[in-house]
């Protein structure tokens, strides 16, 4: 069965295209989330949107599964081939199409990463404002599916609200265009399939709203003794009125990787800096400040540093940008939680992490898009140990059933793939997902995109039993 | 009283969630269509309803459920008035960004299913992007919730998104979760009224591509606002600014330099009464008034912003005696006509020609009920996409009963 | 987990097998995150995570834990790998992913090689037995140099004839620079000029000194300016870089011996070096190789000084003559990537009167010169070196500036083919001008 797949697949798209060699596959076992494997049947390359479409028609007469693969920095494990099959790559459909400065928007394929965007866009005095941790990496396809966020989302929103609109492949091969006109006359199936991790349809491109650079900045380094006192203060900042661009907390552990990577010079013993950007029209800016600056005050802040030019922003943006992946410092692995509480609710989950992390003795790190709610606790372990792997896991369920204990989610920006799976249904009652399975049946009815994922399945692998050695597949 | 829309329907008034499942469920074993009435402010906006059922009115479904003001979002019934709502975020200094005319009538449900909003789409977006969960009745009576109460949240299929501007063909919807914002310090207006419409074209370009991030930029052509210092004008351009008052101060001169340069008078107005006044104006332009719904065709159409003063030219080709409100930083533009039932179909064909020549859509958002304008001539053909919603539809609603022939679906 | 020196292990025969060539440890620093595969070259022209950084390091992994065999796909991925290093800039996580490839290709070469159906007439006869030695390149660059002179190289370059030359050698005749006035041989010693402010011994190398004479002189001009007294030491030779990076361990070894001998550390400052891949090799002289001679070489590591580096550290002396010209800097991989120096250069540019440098978009993507890759993998150096031009020619420059003599001669080559109006510099040949007051030669329309 499985030669006449790549036989048809090779016939459509050229030798080049198509990968089905063991050697060959082995690298697309799995994404950013390495506790689980599977390996393809065939790894494919389109260059076009027909393409795509012709491939997943193919797929669907060899009743294959498909999983679309952008950068491959899920750390939900998205991009995980589960039942074999065929990963689409988006990786050749990267084309700026059109920059449309004076309607702001532009028009890109789905393999175009976030940050060539920027790059492009340098001079226009546009941009594109979801900005995750990933940005130098990852593909504004995955930004779109995953409903990716960042430090500024705060202000500017997620992905979703950056969309005026997709080009999609249907599970059928049908392709459809939705948008970009805000259209009345119809349901809002941008929406659904944003944040939708590839399991409703294949994006292949997107309409991007672009936003105004801002004029000005002030970007605050603050830094404080407790981490109760840190999130106290991003607390009273957010019920004050303030929208601050970005607030963004990083505790002593990712400071201590941070500033090995990049010799920042954060103060060793200080237990938590929290970074506050502030931006727009410079006018208004000072003001600002200065009611931020006293309220961190009234929390017992440290110290107060404003970076004083483009330059030392850039590398206080860096510092945060790369936390994440500086953590393989620390440690040979680790899984990085996204959970969301309600923004008052920040100080209490933080001190539960503390507990949890002393529970299950499973060294935590933290840094967190704290003015959304946003945890990001870091679980550190060895992956070559099987009861520290347990640990580390029942470590993250135990938080993320207390984000939804405390009225939030168990995920804000990574998506569920099959990492998050067991958390729907604490999440969700039965019947809000069965809802959700209607969905999926709308958009792909033989469930042959995305298999396994986002929704409790039989095919949704049980992570707590997963194999851990790398290379067991 | 909505016997021209729902002609031989009954009603029924609901004070509970639970209710709505009951009567849903019963309607669904009997398979009688359910027609869900907010505030009634939008029953122009679909087609005549085909077969007599239930009006199901949830305006009594007016409680709030949950307001922590500290987390910025406010949990309330889809009965609630959109101004009672407005009351209750404004003792916080708190609002909700999105303009709806009738304030007094509109319930949250309503705005939500409609997807309604107004002049400050500009700067804050619409209901997309503030609506962070919901509770939904579908089709069968049973009773679903979406997205969650934070204001980020990949968890599962958003299908809050999916219930925005589905006009109750869906579910009906009984509880909201929204995102709100601090009310910004000062607000004021920079109005210009301008020699002839296509003077606005420089000056819109300017000010877009300026650093002025106006909260709305809302040209009215026609009929006038009554705070309108320049009746005489052939258009007029109202400039909104919000935010803090150093910043809206700093604004006002940025926007008035810009004005000079295009050789254009501006007026000034910061006065807190005449500017709550104006915000009123620009919003409420937007209602068709009861006594003149027999006799006119309200149409929204939208365009690339870049694009929207020559569509406001064609539109006024086609009547210069027509009304147009444009929201000119997102193309979209809001447009009414008189005329009589039997000439609605050939003027929206038209139009709708005419929007697609400069790569538009068109929705007819009003008509007289008289003219009976048929499903695909208020919303327009449909792409290849319309099966999927078709699915959709058949997936939450299996019998059919909700709203039917009044949206895109049978 | 830090790993101070390279590893490399051998079997019971004293060759280093795949399965052991690399430390388990150094692939437990890669998380998996995917944060380098955009700045991996091979990987933004092919998409393919087999020939991004990521990938390799997993299959290199895979290999060494035994789960994946040493398939001719996997060596071609690879392979592939222009050992560029951007990789390593990138990752957040601080892969040393030089020090993952470099002993498993070496290993993959041994294994190659052993035996004599893998005997490559190339590798050994020219890169082993041309390039450590100055003179037999220049002996060997005779025939090219002639025709460029007569004029038939042009004509030839055009027809295509090159391609007649067999394979590699045709690739490395169309490499050969045209023609300049290389200046006499270089001295033992050169007094600083005005007050002396240090003490150098300058590193000469082989092709750098048989191509790249004229760069040399400039740059113990500019040190000289700059109040360097300069020591030119008989007996170095040869980085030993084109036989590590080939797969010849022990040959590079006992380059590397020859050039500590021939250093007196003692009385100098610094031992400067002009070309990116000699420096970056002689700053990992300390890494490479467990002996008694570890420690020596690693004190004469710590020694050696980029001279953009060095001058950027010294304070350089702001040079006075205008050159009004665009120009554009193209990061060399082994100065950027390999040795972390991104900002001196620029800065020296920066100072010269007149002189107008543009942003190279992507200047920090290899050129696919890197060694001997234009050599190995023409396909993947030709789309490299296209992307680059392209790049180069959206700048408008006038002239481009690279720091690295592998860079010089693959930009030249194709701007030359394509017969752009673009110089092709060093960064010290454009100093020198300007110190000394002169201009540099713009080439005219035609490209000439
Ligand atoms: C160090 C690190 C930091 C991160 N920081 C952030 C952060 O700050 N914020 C954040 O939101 N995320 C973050 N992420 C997660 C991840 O980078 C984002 O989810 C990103 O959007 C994924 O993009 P990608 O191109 O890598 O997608 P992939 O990983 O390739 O795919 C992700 C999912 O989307 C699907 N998919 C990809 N392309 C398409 C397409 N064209 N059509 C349909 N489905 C598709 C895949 O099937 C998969 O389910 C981080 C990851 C890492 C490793
Ligand atoms: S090399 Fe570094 S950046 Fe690349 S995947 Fe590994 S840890 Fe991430
Ligand atoms: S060294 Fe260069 S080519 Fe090799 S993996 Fe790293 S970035 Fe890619």
């Amino acid at each position: 069965m499985k030669k006449p797949l790549t036989r048809d697949l090779r016939r459509c798209l050229g030798a080049t295209s198509v990968l089905s060699e063991l050697g060959d596959l082995r690298v697309y076992d799995c994404d950013g989330l390495t506790i689980e494997k599977r390996l393809p049947d065939a790894v494919v390359f389109p260059a076009t949107t027909e393409q795509v479409a012709e491939v997943v028609r193919i797929c669907s007469r060899h009743d294959a599964p498909i999983v679309a693969r952008g950068a491959g920095t899920s750390l939900a494990g998205g991009c995980l081939p589960i039942g074999g099959g065929v990963v689409v790559m988006l990786t050749r459909m990267k084309r700026i199409i059109e920059v449309n400065v004076a309607d702001r928007m532009a028009l890109v394929e789905a393999g175009v990463l976030n940050l060539q965007l920027a790059r492009a866009l340098t001079g226009t005095g546009l941009h594109f404002a979801p900005d995750p941790s990933s940005q130098i990496a990852c593909t504004i396809g995955g930004n779109v599916a995953t409903n990716a966020g960042g430090p500024h989302t705060l202000k500017y929103g997620v992905t979703l609200n950056h969309v005026l609109g997709v080009e999609a492949v249907l599970g059928d091969g049908t392709v459809m265009q939705l948008g970009p006109l805000g259209d009345r006359a119809a349901l809002d199936l941008t929406g659904v399939l944003v944040g939708s991790e590839g399991t409703l349809a294949i994006v292949t491109r997107v309409w991007i709203r672009l936003t105004p650079n801002p004029q000005d900045y002030r970007t605050l380094r603050v830094t404080f003794d407790s981490l109760d006192d840190a999130s106290n203060a991003i607390s009273d900042v957010i019920a004050s009125g303030i929208v601050p661009a970005a607030m963004e907390l990083m505790d002593q552990g990712i400071l201590a990787a941070v500033d090995e990577a990049f010799q920042f010079g954060f103060p060793a013993d200080a237990e938590a800096v929290v970074v506050i950007e502030l931006d727009g029209p410079s006018v208004g800016l000072d003001e600002q400040r200065d009611r931020i600056t006293e309220i961190c005050n009234r929390h017992q802040a440290r110290e107060i540093l404003q970076a004083s030019d483009a330059q030392q922003r850039a590398l206080l943006w860096k510092c945060r940008k790369m936390a994440v992946g500086a953590v393989g410092r620390l440690s040979p692995s680790y899984c990085i939680q996204d959970g969301v509480v309600p923004r008052t609710k920040l100080p209490h989950i933080i001190r539960r992490i503390t507990e949890i992390s002393a529970k299950y003795s499973i060294r935590i790190v933290n840094v967190a898009h704290a003015g959304d709610g946003n945890i990001h606790p870091i679980l550190l372990f060895d992956e070559r140990d099987a009861d520290q792997v347990q640990r580390a896991l029942a470590a993250g369920k135990e938080l993320l059933e207390d984000c939804i204990r405390c009225g939030g989610s168990v995920t804000a920006e990574h998506g569920i793939g099959i990492e998050k799976i067991s958390l729907m249904e604490s999440l969700f009652a039965p019947y809000d997902l069965k809802m959700m399975e209607k969905v999926r049946d709308a958009f792909n009815p033989g469930g042959g995109l995305g298999l396994g994922k986002v929704l409790p399945s039989p095919h949704a692998p049980t992570l707590l039993h997963a194999a851990v050695s790398i290379g067991d597949v | 009283m909505f016997d021209s829309i729902f002609p031989g329907s009954e009603t029924i008034q609901v004070a509970h969630q639970s209710e709505v499942a009951e009567v849903v469920a019963a309607a669904y074993a009997q398979q009688r269509p359910i027609y869900p009435v907010g505030g009634a402010t939008s029953l122009g906006l679909g087609a005549v309803a085909g077969k007599p059922g239930t009006v199901l009115r949830l305006a009594k479904l007016n409680q709030r459920v949950d307001y922590p003001s500290r987390d910025l979002t406010i949990t309330v019934e889809a009965g609630m008035k959109m101004a009672e709502l407005a009351k209750c975020l404004s003792a916080e200094q708190q609002r909700l960004p999105i303009d709806v005319a009738s304030a007094e009538s509109a319930t949250v449900g309503g705005v939500v299913a409609a997807n309604l909003c107004g002049p400050r789409r500009y700067r804050y977006g619409t209901v997309r992007d503030y609506l962070l969960g919901l509770t939904v009745v579908d089709g069968t009576g049973q009773s679903f919730s979406t997205g969650g109460r934070v204001v980020k949240n990949a968890a599962g299929y958003d299908l809050t998104r999916l219930m925005i501007g589905s006009l109750g063909a869906l579910g009906v919807i009984t509880q909201a979760t929204l995102m709100v914002r601090p009310v910004p310090e000062m607000s004021a207006f920079v109005v210009v009224p301008l020699p002839s419409l296509e003077k606005a074209e420089s000056l819109l370009a300017s000010l877009r591509t300026s650093e002025l991030e106006p909260a709305a930029l809302s040209l009215v052509v026609g009929d006038r606002l009554a705070d309108d210092p320049d009746r005489g004008a052939a258009a007029t351009l109202w400039i909104g600014l919000e935010s803090s008052e150093i910043e809206v101060r700093w604004m006002l001169d940025l926007a008035s330099r810009l004005c000079r340069e295009q050789g254009l008078p501006a007026v000034f107005i910061d006065a807190p009464d005449r500017v709550a006044s104006i915000w009123r104006g620009l919003t409420e332009h937007a209602a068709v008034r009861p006594d003149q719904r027999a006799a006119t065709l309200a149409v929204e159409l939208t365009v690339l912003p870049s694009r929207t003063v020559a569509a406001a030219v064609r539109l006024h080709q086609f009547d210069p005696q027509a009304s147009l409100l444009c929201q000119a930083g997102n193309g979209v533009i809001l447009a009414w006509f008189s005329c009589k039932p039997e000439n609605a179909g050939e003027l929206v064909t038209r139009i709708r020609k005419a929007a697609e020549e400069l790569g538009g859509r068109v929705v007819v958002t009003d008509f007289p009920p008289e003219s009976r304008l048929d499903r695909s001539t208020i919303w327009g053909p449909p792409g290849p996409e319309i099966r999927v919603m078709q699915r959709i539809k058949r997936q939450f609603d299996p019998e059919g009963i909700l709203n039917p022939g009044r949206f895109i679906f049978e | 987990m830090n790993s101070e020196s390279l590893p490399i292990t051998s079997d019971r025969n004293g060759r280093t097998t795949l399965q052991a060539a690399v430390r388990p440890e150094l692939f437990l620093e890669c998380v998996h995150c995917g944060l380098c595969t955009s700045s991996c070259p091979t990987f933004t022209e092919l998409g393919d995570e087999n020939v991004g950084p990521r990938g390799r390091i997993y299959l290199m992994r895979m290999i060494t834990d035994g789960t994946l065999d040493a398939l001719p796909t996997v060596r071609h991925h690879l392979d592939l790998c222009l050992d560029c290093r951007a990789c390593e800039s990138a990752c957040p996580s601080g892969v040393h992913y030089g020090r993952i490839i470099e002993p498993f290709r070496l290993a993959m070469e041994e294994e190659k090689h052993r035996g004599i159906a893998g005997w490559d007439w190339f590798r050994t006869f020219v890169l082993f037995g041309l390039f450590p030695y100055a003179g037999r390149i220049r002996l060997a660059m005779k025939p090219v140099r002639l025709m460029q002179r007569l004029g038939l190289y042009d004509r030839f370059e055009r027809l295509g004839l090159f391609k007649l030359i067999p394979g590699r050698l045709g690739q490395m005749a169309t490499l050969v620079n045209p023609p300049v006035d290389q200046g006499p041989k270089l001295p033992s010693f050169l007094p600083a000029i005005g007050r002396r402010r240090a003490r150098v011994a300058f590193f000469v190398g082989c092709v750098a000194d048989a191509m790249f004479r004229h760069t040399h002189w400039a740059t113990l001009r500019v040190l000289q300016q700059n109040g360097c007294d300069i020591l030119l030491p008989e007996g170095q030779g040869c980085c030993g870089a084109i036989h590590f990076h080939a797969g010849s361990n022990s040959g590079a070894r006992r380059l590397a011996n020859t050039n500590v001998d021939a250093f007196r550390l003692d009385e100098i400052d610094a031992i400067i070096v002009n070309h990116a891949g000699c420096g970056a090799m002689l700053k990992e002289y300390g890494l490479h190789w467990q002996d008694d001679r570890r420690a020596q070489r690693q004190e004469f590591s710590e020694k050696v000084r980029d001279i953009n580096e060095f001058l950027d550290q010294l304070g350089p002396v702001a040079p006075t003559g205008e050159i009004r010209a665009v120009v554009a800097y193209h990061d060399a991989c082994h100065l950027r990537h390999g040795q972390q120096v991104i900002d001196p250069p620029r800065k020296l540019m920066e100072l010269i009167p007149g002189l107008e440098l543009r942003d190279l978009p992507e200047s920090e993507v290899c050129c696919g010169s890197a060694g001997t890759y234009n050599l190995n993998q023409p396909e993947m150096a030709d789309r490299l070196i296209c992307r680059k031009v392209e790049n180069i020619v959206s700048t408008g420059a006038q002239i481009v500036l690279a720091s690295n003599a592998g860079c010089l001669l693959q930009i030249g080559r194709e701007i030359r083919r394509q017969r752009l109006p673009i110089a092709v510099l060093h960064p010290m040949d454009l100093l020198d001008l300007s110190y000394r007051g002169e201009q540099p030669e713009l080439p005219g329309h035609n490209g000439r």
